[in-house]
């Protein structure tokens, strides 16, 4: 009985959702200065933004957000893209978020999810685990995982987006 | 009974959904999304490194998220299945059922949640409600959930609900109510300055009924208090690169099981300083835990059910043999200090060389209370002296130098020191001194082939099978993890989406096992699936400071997560 | 207006959470859970103090007891806490209320105790200090002659068994509860007997030739909780062995509870001689 309800649940939430996966507006996060924030933000002026979730004992992590560190520059300059860090650290190291940021140079927009409720509302497993959003909001493309070079294949994507041409790579 | 409550619960809580929907007349609208993980087991006997055969052959996890919003509402489940539980997860999962549903209404100004949520106090350290599912590990709590933001800066939380435990929820009604203010937002003028604040209080109640517990002394009960409460304050101070965290926790009496039924009231502080530019930060950190242990049901001993959560202040380490003995928080108290620098050569300069190189040093010391013993159950307890440290249960310094070698190579090297106390997690044994070094070589071949080399190495003066006299008895050490260690790891990431791994962990001195692994991975989007074969070892698996054993296996393992 | 209202409700909320905290006083961390009567071990601190025992025969009838009630007096006064005392009212015309409207103060196993101490023939007041023997037969006294040196005789020993007792309350009704500690070894049977004294009591009483009519009766008998012999002491009689029970006390209702004490004395089985006893005040 409960099994058929849950399909029959499934299916109609299914049925209803046809509009592009956004980014959730309402759902609160800590900025660095200790503020609790919506996630509306995150803003980028109709350009592209990059959420990336990440975490300070996370290897891959800190090698993508290192290595997007090195470009970061010119691909703002290219595209006007922003790259957000929603760090998922907890109470054990979420004090280490800045020092961290600060000590690798990273020059983004770093917000504090302790309460995962971020991560869970963009269905985040693992991470890292990166989104690009298009200047609407909606999410284009996203990847778990990192592997050296792989920024590259990304900014790809955020190029795409900032011209406006659809990706092939969808969000599923 | 239970079965049909739940199922009420939903159809009211989908009836909800659904009337929200219709009213704001979007029944087109809003849009669903999810995650899928399915993790599959299979493990054979091994003698030598303590694994024993899987009588379902097969074993496995799984679980889907399912999350419907539009505009301010939102409802989600999620299936949960352990057909049967994967090794190292309580049998008590066994089973396939909805474990998780809400229904919530997010504004600027009001959030209300009904159904399971997620929430967090301060650090956590009256109240966190959260779910790992690495650690199988969720103390969601089922109930309301409210947070009014009344005025810019002003943050006001009050939770009621009752905790997940396995398949079922835990007797204690826990109660929670947190405001905080932060001044950046509340006055205007302040709006974008150097300086920043902070302030936060809460307080939780968590009520249960009364039960007989035995004193120590025959024919007496205890009498316990069916409602135990616990506050904190917490502040946050910024000035340009400085910042100030303090929080400070009490809780009244609460005999648990954890605390041995003990009516002392627990207490803990954690205090943080960071000074941070760019390319330099360092870091101290203090804390102490005294009898903090809170959790919705007394008699509870296990992972669940866990109100509070109290941080470890040492260092997650990623690398194998730096974290094969890690450290789990001793809620029921500790004492601990760390330090963090991170510093960062300019590129051009004699030690930047090219590139610019990265320096990270940590170090930590926990160390126990000290502590004079009153009496056991039915009495306060004990009595500790504030800035008195016990015994040691950890140190560690782990200096870690990441450079650039040449536009495709990166050299991280990692020289680890660390003390670990085996009696912290239930061995037997003298302190255990290890070092360890980890080099780890990434070579990028070219734009999608990636080549990853590791090697490590771990020396101990711990040994395998060592004997000692344990209250007179002679007792053998069988932690597998004692003795001198080496590693080899070789990646290759190719065509950027997929992986394939090959690692072997020898104890080539004192020690027993070979733990040989291979992996193969693929990556496509948000879709991630990982086949691998080999041997892993027991020990602990840490995150957070919160722990799970996990019994050795050997065999094949395979993953698959993906989101949509 | 929402904001208000939204303002207001978590006030309430935090009011009625914040008082959710509950506090057990120190020394209350335990409660008795056992059976009534069953003897358990006990972890209290219990003095080894000896004190002394004195069962007042008496009668309103009996002209010279109220004599014998003033040195009484006299020396609980000296001697505090160590003398304890109850006031027996006899069996026989003695104790016979000498108005219909008086309360008749004798009980059926106070009764007892007068026939195997007294006999029918006993002369009031007599007294009996830990129910001692000497040469072969009981050595009852005239209370009414001054025997502080009898009763220093008595305390002046350390106690072979010490004795604490509690009176408390479980949902209404008291009980006592005792604590034996034995400070040497004692192989002999041991009984525990608990009684209810009242003060306080106004009867008509003879005195010498005249016939008071408001004559205040102190720590009467009233009641003996445990069989009038008492109940077996359950403990091995080793030196150190501290052993505890719970009695409950159903009070008669016509007793004024806040009047009322308990006293309790561990005797030998076998020769009744009283080895301690421990008094308090029924709460």
């Amino acid at each position: 009985m409960k099994r058929i309800l849950l399909t029959l649940v499934c299916l109609a939430l299914a049925g209803i959702a046809t509009a592009q996966n956004t980014v959730p507006q309402n759902v609160t996060i800590k900025a660095m200065d200790g503020t609790s924030v919506q996630t509306s933000v995150i803003q980028n002026d109709g350009k592209p933004i990059i959420i990336s979730f990440w975490a300070t004992w996370c290897k891959p992590c800190n090698r993508e957000l290192n290595a997007i560190k090195e470009v970061y520059e010119n691909w703002q300059k290219e595209t006007g893209v922003k790259l957000v860090a929603v760090s998922i650290d907890d109470a054990r190291s979420a004090t280490r978020v800045k020092p961290h940021a600060d000590g690798n140079e990273w020059d983004y927009e770093i917000y504090l999810d302790q309460n995962q409720d971020f991560k869970r509302a963009m269905n985040v497993v693992n991470v890292p685990h990166t989104f690009v959003v298009n200047g609407k909001g909606e999410i284009v493309w996203q990847h778990t995982s990192y592997v050296d070079g792989q920024e590259e294949e990304l900014y790809e994507v955020v190029k795409k987006v900032a011209a406006g041409e659809p990706i092939e790579e969808a969000a599923e | 009974m239970k079965k049909r409550n739940n199922r009420i619960v939903l159809l009211t809580a989908l009836c909800v959904a659904a009337g929200a929907v219709s009213q704001a007349q979007v029944l087109g609208g809003g849009h669903v999304s999810g995650n899928v993980q399915l993790d599959g087991q299979i493990s054979k006997a091994d003698s030598v490194i303590g694994s024993t055969n899987v009588a379902e052959k097969l074993l496995s996890n799984m679980r889907a998220d399912v999350l419907y919003t539009n505009g301010a509402i939102s409802a989600g489940l999620r299936i949960e299945g352990y057909l049967n539980p994967m090794l190292g997860f309580d049998a008590k999962y066994k089973g396939v059922g909805v474990a998780n549903y809400f229904v919530s209404y997010q504004r600027e100004r009001l959030s209300i949640t009904a159904g399971n949520f997620y929430e967090q106090f301060g650090n956590g350290m009256i109240l966190r409600a959260y779910e790992d599912r690495y650690l199988g590990m969720d103390n969601a709590l089922r109930g309301l959930s409210v947070t009014g933001r009344p005025v810019n800066g002003v943050t006001l939380k009050g939770v009621i609900g009752k905790q997940r435990c396995y398949w079922d929820y835990g007797r204690g009604l826990v109660r929670g109510l947190d405001g905080e203010v932060s001044f950046n937002s509340l006055i205007k003028s302040l709006e974008g300055s150097k300086f920043h604040a902070t302030v936060g209080a809460g307080f939780v109640s968590k009520y249960e009924e009364d039960e007989t517990v035995n004193a120590e002394q025959p024919g007496y009960k205890l009498n316990l208090p069916l409602n135990v409460g616990a506050g904190s304050v917490r502040m946050d101070l910024g000035y340009g690169g400085f910042s100030l965290q303090a929080e400070y926790a009490r809780k009244g009496q609460d005999p648990s099981i954890m605390n041995s039924y003990i009516y002392r009231p627990g207490e803990a502080l954690m205090v943080n300083a960071t000074y941070s530019q760019r390319g330099f930060s360092a870091n101290v950190q203090a804390k102490r835990v005294d009898n903090m242990s809170f959790k919705s049901v007394r008699s509870e001993s296990g992972q669940m059910l866990y109100i509070n959560y109290i941080p470890a202040i040492t260092k997650q380490h990623t690398y194998a043999f730096l974290s094969m003995f890690p450290y789990a928080t001793q809620a029921t108290g500790e004492m601990g200090l760390q330090g963090d620098v991170m510093y960062k050569f300019k590129k051009g300069t004699a030690l930047g060389g090219k590139y610019g190189t990265d320096l990270h040093i940590n170090s930590a010391i926990i160390t126990g209370l000290d502590t004079t013993r009153v009496g056991g159950a039915g009495t306060y307890g004990y009595n500790s002296k504030w800035l008195k440290c016990g015994d040691l249960y950890y140190g560690d310094v782990t200096v870690e130098v990441a450079k650039k070698l040449s536009s495709a190579v990166k050299l991280t090297a990692t020289y680890g020191y660390q003390v670990f106390n085996p009696e912290v997690d239930g061995h037997i044994g003298n302190l255990h001194h290890n070092n360890v070094v980890v080099c780890d070589l990434t070579w990028k071949v070219n734009k999608k082939n990636v080549l990853r080399f590791e090697g490590e190495w771990l020396g101990s003066d711990s040994k395998y099978g060592e004997k000692f006299m344990v209250g007179g008895v002679e007792t053998e050490n069988h932690d597998r993890r004692c003795g001198d260690w080496l590693m080899g790891l070789v990646e290759y990431n190719f065509l950027s989406k997929w992986f394939v791994s090959v690692s072997d962990q020898y104890a080539y001195r004192d020690g027993i096992g070979n733990y040989y692994n291979v992996s193969l991975g693929y990556n496509y989007g948000a879709t991630r699936l990982q086949i691998g074969y080999g041997k892993q070892r027991e020990g602990l698996l840490c995150i957070g400071g919160v722990c799970r054993q996990v019994p050795a296996s050997n065999g094949l393992t395979f993953s698959l997560t993906t989101s949509f | 207006m929402k904001r208000h209202i939204i303002f207001a409700a978590i006030v309430c909320a935090a009011l009625m959470t914040l008082t959710s905290c509950d506090k057990v006083e120190e020394g209350k961390y335990t409660i008795f859970s056992g059976a009534a009567g069953t003897w358990f071990n006990s972890n209290e601190n219990i003095p080894d103090t000896q004190r002394a025992f004195l069962e007042k025969y008496t009668g309103v009838r009996c002209k010279n007891c109220p004599e014998a009630d003033e040195v009484i007096h006299a020396a609980m006064e000296k001697y505090g806490d160590r003398l304890n005392v109850a006031s027996i009212h006899f069996n026989n015309s003695f104790g016979e209320p000498i108005k219909p409207t008086d309360p008749d103060l004798r009980t059926e196993k106070g009764n007892s105790w007068c026939d195997y101490f007294m006999g029918s023939s006993a002369a009031l007041p007599s007294a009996l200090l830990n129910r001692g023997r000497s040469g072969g037969s009981w050595d009852s006294f005239d209370p009414a002659a001054g025997f502080d040196d009898r009763v220093d005789a008595v305390i002046g020993n350390q106690a072979s068994i010490g004795l604490l007792m509690n009176a408390g309350e479980e949902e209404g009704k008291p009980y006592a509860e005792v604590h034996i500690g034995f400070n040497r070894d004692i192989t002999e049977a041991l009984t525990l007997t608990i009684l209810v004294i009242e003060d306080d009591i106004h009867t008509s009483q003879l005195r010498g030739r005249e016939q008071l009519d408001d004559y205040q009766q102190n720590h009467v008998l009233r009641q003996i909780v445990t069989d009038e012999w008492g109940m077996d002491v359950v403990a091995d009689g080793k030196t150190g062995t501290k052993r505890m029970v719970r009695v409950p006390v159903d009070l008669r209702s016509d007793c004024a509870r806040g009047n009322c004490s308990l006293i309790a004395f561990v005797s030998y089985k076998e020769s009744r001689e009283i080895v301690n006893s421990v008094s308090c005040r029924l709460k």
